[in-house]
């Protein structure tokens, strides 16, 4: 009992000094809450960015992807005349359309730099160790061109079709595409789930011709549930609208995988394996030996997509990583030192004071206690402080509504280049099937504060002032008695 | 009374009966004189500080006895080493040569704890500048020597309340230092030297800082401690006055006892 009423007593009678140790351990602490909780705020922004992207129940999409470069150059030639099957003058060249003059319209889908790939591969990433579940999917762009047939276009074959350089193509020919992906809807894994869904409902289990189209697209063509939907002369019905989320994969429309091979004229075939890792842990060494096992293809992990994301809100969470945690470490170890400073100052003025308790029979470890008590009290009270500082500074960033950009860059692959071509951004195949929602979005920023934010502080702040309180009680404890009593006041 | 049997000390001489003193004039490093029940043995104790050519001889071969009950004034100018010796004896410091002995036991010998463990329970200290915690009551500061024995809450508030009616306080328990006048606070400081049963009370210039009416019942307060209760006293003081009325006086010079007077 006398303990504590020594203890409060001293730091009654020295107020101004012990309020400034807790205010030095307060401010410090306090900017350790500030920093923490708006990088956790960042956190969360970052995460709700990257929610949709990671929440989709894919840690792994597999692709075969190619780079055409300037008309296909730069490729095998494996690839090359894959790229011309399944994307060349066939699908979407000019020869053919008639006479010169003529008016024509011609539908084709084509697979762009995913190029397709058996089915059967699916079975192949399913029985590698680490993978869990996986489906196949897709992705193919419905590329419509019409216009009049060129008079140079009947002498101009090969190569990618006669398309004049440049983008575009003539004036009197129009290119129009969208992208359209199947789903395999009997799996949990995707291209989209159920979750992401603005409207309507997901697809059913039967074979009714059935599709779900993005957001934008439906804004775009004035499309709602219930109401129909024309691919390759087949009726589809809407049935739902879904989201793309900012730098997930995203097509105009989906469809059944089995209903897309048919019309797309490409049954067996699939050019995206969408694959769920049995742990966080086996996403690595799986994606390894999906490359391995099958040939030139491409793993891209939910990380890479995560990678793509940027703008402020990412600036702002390494700020607060590199700088902050600068900041956090400088402000504590001042504030903990102006402690200890303080402290020791406290523990000279007290000599005679020491002395006497110890010419009274008070024991060096009884004399030490003494002083780190107080020092740890002073850190109890510096750890309130923080705690209040903290709050006050969260709370202020809160207020503040700080609004920060998340933004993705494209993965597609550029074709374009300079001189522009079938695959550059304006160009026919320009919007490949399947591509990552680029763009940025506003997040606001908040500090959000929680209990173990809180205990932390406490905690930092006790420490604080038990360094202080050791570093005081080692001063106290080497007072020699004689010579602390023969110290002035 | 006090039972020391050597000196035949009276509890009861005071100045008055000065014409029976005996005067002995020893030099320093004589041997002491003998004492049946010896509380203090001093054997060739010195206390240097520093080394070399600036050391400082502020003790210098001492030995001399002091026997239990004894009520030992010890005078000397500033700088003889008066505080040094009752330093010595009180286990604050230890010497840097030679041996003192409390109760036959070698005080270079003990630990920092036991040295502790002495002072908390055989000695008690009286401060010329009181040394009271100014943050607690008179009570507080009786009760606070009594913390490191282990005494319960309770019995620590009563016997120190009790302490301190003796001392003629016992309306003033739950005054601050500043609140009490400087014979009150050194009364207070009496009752803490008391709190554990001290054997000895050590008292450097108890009453330097006080007016000479005050100084006058803090001394009788002391002689009271010391004729009723039997305490050995030894006290420092530049006060001719106060030795004629203790049992014997110890004189210093330069570190050393020119004087040892037993006073009957």
């Amino acid at each position: 009992m006398i303990y504590w009423q020594y203890l409060f007593a001293e730091l009654r009678r020295r107020k101004s000094r012990a309020v400034l140790t807790a205010l030095g351990l307060g401010v410090g602490v306090g900017l350790v809450v500030i920093v923490s909780a708006l990088s956790r705020g960042l956190d969360r922004a970052q995460a709700e960015v990257l929610e949709p992207l990671t929440g989709v129940g894919t840690d792994m999409t597999v692709t075969r992807p190619v780079n055409p470069g300037q008309n296909g150059q730069g490729l095998t030639s494996a690839e090359r005349e894959k790229l011309q099957k399944e994307n060349g003058p066939r699908r979407v060249g000019l020869q053919n359309l008639g006479d010169p003059g003529e008016k024509f319209t011609r539908v084709e889908f084509t697979t762009g730099a995913n190029l397709s790939f058996a089915a059967g591969q699916l079975n192949k990433v399913v029985a590698i160790d680490g993978v869990g579940k996986a489906a196949a999917g897709l992705s193919v762009s419905q590329v419509t061109v019409s216009g009049t047939v060129p008079e140079q276009t009947s002498s101009s074959g090969g190569g990618m079709g006669g398309l004049p350089p440049g983008g575009g193509g003539p004036e009197s020919i129009k290119f129009d595409s969208r992208s359209v992906t199947g789903v395999d809807q009997t799996s949990p894994i995707g291209p989209i789930q159920r979750d992401q869904l603005s409207d309507g409902i997901y697809f059913s289990a039967g074979t009714t011709k059935e599709a779900i189209v993005s957001a934008s697209y439906a804004k775009q063509k004035n499309l709602s549930v219930g109401e129909a939907l024309t691919l390759s002369d087949r009726n589809f019905k809407i049935v739902g609208i879904v989201s793309a989320p900012l730098g997930g994969s995203a097509s105009d429309i989906y469809i059944k995988l089995t209903q897309l091979q048919k019309i797309a004229d490409m049954q067996g075939r699939v050019n995206t394996i969408y694959v769920r890792a049995k742990n966080a842990a086996s996403v690595s060494a799986a994606a390894a030996e999906i490359e391995q096992t099958i040939p030139s293809s491409s793993v891209t992990t939910s990380q890479t997509l995560a990678d793509r994301v940027g703008g402020s809100v990412v600036d702002a969470r390494k700020l607060a990583d590199k700088l902050g945690s600068a900041l956090v470490i400088a402000a504590l170890a001042s504030s903990v030192l102006v402690a200890i400073l303080l402290t020791l100052s406290a523990v000279s003025k007290r000599t005679r004071e020491l002395g006497t308790l110890k010419a009274i029979g008070w024991s060096r470890g009884r004399v030490v206690r003494q002083v780190a008590g107080e020092s740890l009290a002073q850190g109890v009270l510096g750890g309130i402080a923080g705690v209040a500082i903290g709050a006050i500074g969260a709370f202020a960033v809160s207020a503040a509504g700080l609004e920060m950009k998340a933004s993705v860059a494209s993965s597609t692959a550029s074709g374009g280049g300079p001189g522009g071509g079938p695959f550059a951004p304006g160009g026919p195949l320009g919007s490949l099937a399947d591509a990552v929602v680029s763009g940025s979005r506003s997040v606001n920023v908040t500090a959000p504060l929680d209990l173990n934010l809180i205990l932390l502080a406490v905690g930092l702040a006790i420490c604080g002032g038990a360094l202080a309180g050791a570093a005081g009680g080692m001063r106290a404890a080497r007072l020699r008695p004689a010579e602390a009593l023969r110290h002035a006041e | 009374m006090p039972s020391d049997t050597t000196t035949n000390d009276s509890p009861q001489t005071d100045q008055a009966e000065e014409n029976t003193m005996t005067a002995t004039k020893i030099a320093a490093g004589n041997a002491a004189p003998k004492t049946a029940n010896a509380l203090y043995e001093l054997r060739g104790a010195s206390r240097h500080f520093g080394s070399g050519a600036t050391a400082v001889k502020a003790l210098d071969e001492i030995s001399a006895t002091i026997g239990s009950g004894e009520f030992v004034v010890i005078e000397g100018a500033s700088g003889s080493g008066k505080t040094t010796l009752l330093q010595l004896l009180g286990a604050l410091d230890a010497p840097t040569a030679g041996q003192v002995l409390f109760d036959g036991r070698d005080m270079t010998t003990l630990s920092a704890g036991e040295q502790s463990a002495l002072r908390r329970d055989a000695v008690g200290f009286v401060f010329q500048q009181f040394n009271l915690i100014p943050t607690l009551t008179a009570r507080q500061n009786v009760e606070i020597a009594m913390v490191p024995r282990g005494t319960g809450t309770r019995e620590r508030a009563a016997r120190a309340s009790e302490l301190l009616e003796r001392v003629g306080l016992g309306g003033r328990l739950e005054h601050l230092p500043l609140q009490l006048s400087g014979g009150e606070q050194q009364r207070v400081a009496i009752a803490r030297a008391l709190a554990n049963d001290a054997r000895v009370l050590l008292a450097d210039e108890p009453t330097g800082n006080l007016d000479s009416a005050t100084g006058a019942e803090v001394l009788n307060l002391l002689h009271r401690l010391w004729s009723e209760h039997g305490l050995t006293i030894i006290l420092i003081t530049h006060d001719p006055g106060i030795s004629q009325r203790a049992s014997r006086l110890l004189r210093m010079c330069d570190g050393r006892i020119v004087e040892d007077r037993r006073i009957k």
